[in-house]
């Protein structure tokens, strides 16, 4: 008995600290993925396309270069 | 000394592809440096381009002409070390040095053009820890300041071993390495100049 007490404590702290942040907006608006709520919506959504395409275009470009590389090295020997 | 890779070419038969490691290895540290600092743009783009007043109110102006004085300097470090690679191929071994130390000089001189710019910054007091705007202005600027450090070494290494006559037409790998470094350094400024400046 004594055990389901302290477990039902337990789950009520649990439920206040995961409650906690939905009773309170300024916390949500501290969430990363709340950027909606800033007034650096647009920046934000400038920068995923500034550094999305970076690594497509890095891994094409020196594919390309290393094959390009390679095979003038190659006919050159 | 050339490490070979084969790779299955259309024929079927195994083709002889070759490169130097050094090459490939330096080109794989370049990635990563411009996935670094295409990280380093992405987080400064999020203030640059909100609609929250950019430079914030009460900072000291950017000092935007002598930096883009600055910025054809180093351009014309990067066309001097591109002539100097090609003087070298023709077998021209005076032209070769002398354009590689201009390559450096340039260098040199952009380096401590921004260091009495950041001084002068400093004394209007934009400084890193103040605002957002200092913070950013001296990560961005200050990392491609320690990269433009970095190539400078570099450059004065081979510079000294070119005037000990160390490099030849054909054996020109550290000069061309150096080259892909400081072209690495001096094509990424032009995007932080537009970026940080204008």
């Amino acid at each position: 008995m004594n055990f389901l007490v302290q477990r039902l404590k337990k789950i009520k702290k649990l439920c206040f600290y995961y409650l906690l942040p939905m009773a309170v907006p300024a916390m949500l608006q501290a969430c990363p993925r709340c950027v909606d709520a800033t007034p650096y919506k647009m920046g934000m959504q400038w920068a995923v396309v500034v550094l999305l395409p970076v690594p497509i275009v890095l891994a094409g470009a020196l594919f390309f270069w290393i094959r390009g590389a390679s095979k003038s090295d190659g006919s050159d020997s | 000394m050339k490490a070979s890779a084969s790779m299955g070419s259309p024929s079927g038969s195994v083709a002889d592809y070759r490169m130097e490691p050094a090459r490939l290895g330096l080109a794989l540290f370049i990635v990563a440096e411009i996935m670094f600092f295409a990280g380093l743009i992405s987080s400064f783009v999020v203030f640059r381009f909100s609609p929250v007043q950019w430079p914030p109110p009460g900072q000291p102006r950017l000092p935007l002409e002598v930096t883009a004085v600055n910025t054809i300097i180093l351009l014309a470090s990067g066309f001097a070390f591109y002539l100097a690679l090609k003087s070298l191929k023709a077998s021209k071994q005076e032209s070769f040095k002398k354009l590689l130390a201009s390559a450096a000089f340039l260098g040199f001189i952009f380096l401590a053009v921004q260091g009495v710019e950041w001084i002068k910054l400093l004394h209007f007091g934009l400084t890193a820890h103040e605002s957002i705007f200092g913070g950013f202005f001296y990560c961005l600027v200050g990392t491609h300041a320690v990269h433009v450090t970095g190539g400078l070494i570099a450059l004065l290494w081979v510079l000294n071993r070119a005037w000990k006559g160390s490099y030849t037409a054909q054996k020109s790998l550290g000069v061309e390495l150096c080259r892909m470094y400081w072209f690495f350094v001096v094509g990424l400024w032009p995007v932080l100049f537009a970026l940080v400046y204008l």
